[in-house]
């Protein structure tokens, strides 16, 4: 692995090392913090937000932007509830709910619809358009709630407060675990070392590994570290590396003498160990501690915010639709002379933008268990921040939806690790403010160091037709 | 003549990771003289004056003004010690005024300490004496963004010498005007020549930099190859070191024997534009628009694409007849246009160059609603092979091509949306030798396909070398047309200015 390939590697994947390192530091304040209830705590706190967020995603890639999101999602969710409230009695619940969750959709549909249109056929500046829709909004519903809370909504609150898909079995969450980090170990090595994997890849791999095993002992039982000062839990770490050292040795050597003269065959067997010993440390986890839990499942916030993270994923990458976005974001002009629909994509990005923020309003008042007018304040602001901690940029034509996931979560975990140290609230907004500028300052920076991709080469080579076919973009 | 050299590089070595752009060169200009550096893309060229203006740092090396070693950190200091650059890719903030552009950076201020402004009254008098200056006609407090490129250009030179720089840097010049502003310029820098200054000039323009350089020094792949007085060099010898072959035949054009008529414009108009613009295109031909900056050539090209309006007229492509209403319209009919202006019209800067290759016919990848990233991949690679785009991936976001590469991409993109009738404006423009080379074969291969081409050109020499037939335009009318045994260039500029 060169210098260049590392940097290279930072540059793309920054955002999710700073998000394990981050869990990894949470996790070492508190035994609590990787626990499942706390994560689902977590995720739960971060799903509305971050909802808004992908849809933010999506406009300020092509060049816009929303402000109303959270007055939308008010307006949407106190319709949605009071049409619930209304017609439960008359149409039973599955009925209701159901078409209580169209209406709010489709609140948040028009609203954001009407932004789209005065952006597009009036061409009014979108922070303006979007501005002024807030204003609108915001008093639309505070008119059609007279100022009032709407209470008593009875089993509206199932979207907001249930749990999902506890009916999985441990195990096979622990599986499935196993499975996703062996799969993230290969991608990673594969960024990392492509051409030659061979020694350099095992210490990597064990590194990553004992790290991983490091941060799940500290928090949790199974070891007799809990009572033990982290020092210990260091020491006995470095027990487990140089044990993997030696299984990964060993492995190794038989690789080598079983496939003689294979030249990834070091690659292979180090990838194979790394699989046996999540494997192992997940049986050994199961067995000391899992078994006989129930899984408490997934709230269902977190459900709906992880569908909408996938949909915004596979709309920008693997549409026609996502494209336009980035090319009219990336430089309307251009995109234009290129055939884009300008205006069909603008309008249909605020549509799309449109059907979030309306879920976002029924999974906020299903949520809170009350229709709450005021609610939302000043959640475009957060969202938009997830967004550009993820690395979304207000110039048009970058960002990602699984960058934005990351971002809504490192937010979430931030908060997290603040309450855990007992930051009190206020000075966590100082810090929160600070975080996002050193976000931005960090973006810049890393878009104009030597390893980036964004900087002008004079001379350049054919291109690579394998090294293209196996780039692992994640996001 | 041994003066000291007002500024010398020496031993200047500069990498980017995995690429050396220049290695161990040497290069000094003396006070009142003209120095050309020649190079194909990627030579070096650029690297070399982004170093001394201060952009680039230098890996090794160092860089000597009057004898006196100095530390260029950024353009600012460069600025300071007297020089002066000229980009070839226009720097400017649309939404400034002239006035305010050339003053950039250089505000005269008054007033007393606690109370500064700047001095608006001293701006208008000194624009106003440098727009007279130079010859420009228009006031002091038009928008940059309703200039031309033309232009602009002349205003960039105007400002970089009213800073009393004592070197110039002008990387290709004159790629965007006019030729009566091009002997303007020429006559500009005799003037500076003669007042002292040093000049380093970058140009691919065989007959400009004959015209006007003292010293020429060629550049290959990051060193320096040759540097002498310049009679001592022919043109086919600086080509020649310049590709490191010889390029016996500039223009590749064969005969075609010219078949249907695969486009038809019948009297197109748009008020105050163009009037009564009607021309044929048949399969196989290479048609040019000559003409002065400002004819309408660019204007009526937009207007078929369907990226400007229309007032009347109708258009016919392989006889049926198109309503244009937008550019999917266009492109539908297999009408594709390369723009003049590829930063501002052709390339989403921070894509990758597939990205940008696939966006104009991306409806060809979608299979239910997806899209086939690995077919996309297949035929963007194709394409660039056939083409020969230098690239070091497809990720490569395409602003870290050269301009040549670049252009190269752009016509990819419009050859996959397999067009009948392909617009050029300008398509060698900023472009050097080799690849310009590169860029008139792929043009007489596409004639030889079928395909109909219609060339947009300010270079004489390229619509007698690539044209079978070419149509002059002037003050938005086509005043004639000539086939390639009528062509010449006093009869082009006679049909060009009649009133």
């Amino acid at each position: 692995m060169t210098k260049a390939r590392f940097f290279g590697f930072m540059n793309k994947y920054s955002i999710y090392v700073i998000l394990l390192v981050l869990m990894g530091v949470c996790a070492g304040l508190s035994e609590n913090f990787l626990t499942w209830r706390n994560m689902s705590n977590v995720s739960r706190q971060i799903s509305i937000t971050t909802i808004i967020a992908m849809g933010e995603t999506i406009l300020i890639i092509a060049g816009m932007i929303d402000l109303a999101a959270g007055a939308v999602l008010a307006l949407s969710g106190v319709l949605s509830v009071a049409f619930y409230k209304a017609y439960e009695p008359s149409l039973g619940f599955y009925q209701a709910i159901i078409i209580a969750l169209a209406i709010g959709i489709a609140a948040g549909v028009v609203c954001n619809s009407l932004s789209g249109l005065a952006v597009v056929r009036f061409k009014t500046p979108p922070f303006i358009a979007t501005l002024a829709m807030q204003t609108a909004a915001r008093g639309a519903v505070l008119y059609y709630c007279n100022g009032q809370n709407i209470y008593q909504i009875g089993k509206y609150n199932v979207l907001g407060q249930g749990y999902e898909l506890s009916w999985i079995p441990v195990p096979v969450l622990v599986i499935l675990a196993a499975l996703f980090a062996i799969w993230l170990m290969r991608a990673i090595v594969r960024e990392l070392f492509p051409e030659d994997a061979a020694a350099k890849a095992h210490i990597g791999i064990a590194v990553i590994a004992a790290i991983f095993i490091l941060i799940t002992s500290v928090a949790g039982a199974g070891l007799p570290f809990r009572d033990y000062p982290a020092s210990a839990a260091v020491a006995g770490i470095a027990v487990l590396v140089a044990v993997l050292f030696v299984v990964f040795g060993i492995v190794i050597a038989l690789g080598k003498k079983l496939r003689p003269g294979r030249k990834n065959v070091m690659t292979g067997s180090a990838q194979i160990a790394f699989a046996l010993t999540m494997v192992g440390y997940s049986c050994w986890r199961y067995f000391t501690e899992w078994r006989g839990k129930q899984f408490d499942g997934v709230p269902t916030p977190v459900i709906f915010m992880l569908v909408i993270a996938a949909m915004t994923w596979y709309i920008l990458r693997h549409t026609r639709f996502g494209r336009y976005l980035y090319a009219v974001g990336g430089n309307e002009e251009a995109a234009r002379a290129s055939g884009v629909d300008i205006a069909r994509t603008k309008f249909v990005a605020y549509m799309v933008s449109g059907v979030f923020v309306g879920l976002s309003g029924v999974l906020y008042m299903s949520r809170n268990n009350v229709g709450l007018p005021n609610a939302g304040a000043g959640y475009e602001f957060e969202g938009m921040t997830a967004a550009i901690i993820g690395g979304t940029s207000f110039s048009g034509g970058i960002g990602t939806a699984m960058g934005t996931l990351a971002g809504g979560f490192i937010m979430g975990f931030l908060n997290n690790g603040m309450n855990l140290l007992g930051i009190p609230a206020y000075p966590q907004q100082i810090v929160r403010g600070a975080i996002i500028v050193l976000a931005v300052i960090w973006d810049v920076y890393s878009k104009h160091s030597k390893y980036s991709a964004y900087t002008p080469v004079e001379k350049s080579e054919k291109p690579e037709a394998p090294e293209s076919a196996e780039s692992t973009e994640m996001a | 003549m041994a003066k000291a050299p007002v500024i010398e590089l020496r031993n200047i070595r500069k990498t980017f990771p995995g690429v050396v752009a220049l290695s161990n060169v040497n290069f000094a200009v003396e006070r009142g003289t003209v120095h050309v550096l020649c190079g194909e893309n990627g030579a070096g060229k650029s690297t070399l004056m982004k170093v001394l203006d201060g952009i680039y740092k230098a890996d090794e090396g160092e860089i000597l003004l009057n004898g006196v070693k100095v530390e260029i950190a950024n353009p600012q200091q460069a600025r300071d010690l007297g020089i002066a650059m000229i980009f070839q890719e226009l720097n400017f903030v649309p939404e400034m005024t002239v006035e305010e552009h050339l003053f950039l950076g250089n505000e005269p201020i008054k007033g007393i300490p606690g109370f500064r402004r700047v001095d608006w009254r001293t701006i208008r008098k000194g624009a106003l004496e440098m727009l007279a200056a130079e010859g420009l006609s228009y006031p002091p407090d038009v928008k940059l963004r309703n200039l031309s490129v033309s232009d602009i250009q002349m205003l960039e030179i105007t400002k970089a010498v009213s800073r009393d720089a004592d070197i110039l840097i002008m990387d290709e010049p004159t790629s965007a005007i006019t030729n009566r502003e091009v002997d303007n310029l020429m006559r500009k820098i005799d003037e500076l020549r003669k007042k002292g200054l040093a000049i380093i000039y970058i140009s691919h323009k065989m007959d400009e930099i004959f015209r006007i350089a003292d010293q020429i020094t060629i550049l290959r792949d990051g060193a320096v190859v040759q540097s002498r007085p310049a009679g001592e060099y022919d043109i086919d010898k600086v080509i020649s070191l310049m590709v490191g072959r010889t390029i016996t035949n500039a223009y590749p054009k064969e005969p075609v024997e010219p078949a249907e008529v695969v486009f038809e414009a019948k009297d197109l108009n748009r008020a105050g534009v163009f009037h009564n613009v009607s021309f044929t295109v048949r399969a196989g031909e290479i048609v040019g628009f000559a003409g002065l900056v400002g004819a309408g050539r660019t204007e009526v090209a937009r207007a078929i694409f369907g990226l400007d309006p229309l007032d009347s007229g109708r258009i016919f492509v392989r006889g049926a007849e198109t309503r244009v209403r937008s550019v999917r319209d266009s492109l539908n009919s297999g009408v594709v246009m390369l723009s003049e202006d590829r930063r501002r019209y052709g390339i989403i800067p921070m894509r990758s160059v597939e990205e940008n290759a696939a966006l104009g016919n991306l409806k060809k990848y979608i299979y239910g609603g997806r899209l086939h990233a690995a077919k996309e991949r297949a035929e963007v690679l194709e394409r660039f092979r056939v083409i020969d785009v230098k690239t070091p991936s497809l990720e490569t976001p395409i602003q870290s091509l050269s301009g040549g590469n670049q252009q190269k991409v752009l016509l990819s993109k419009w050859l996959l949306a397999e067009p009948r009738v392909l617009f050029m404006d300008e398509p060698t423009r900023g472009i050097d030798v080799g690849a310009k080379f590169e860029i008139y074969k792929i043009m007489v291969g596409l004639a030889r396909q079928g395909k109909g081409l219609v060339m947009i050109s300010s270079e004489l020499p390229e619509l007698l070398g690539m044209c079978d037939r070419v149509y002059v335009m002037g003050k938005g009318r086509i005043r004639g047309v000539l086939s390639a045994d009528q062509f010449s260039q006093e009869e082009v500029m006679r049909l060009a200015t009649l009133a």
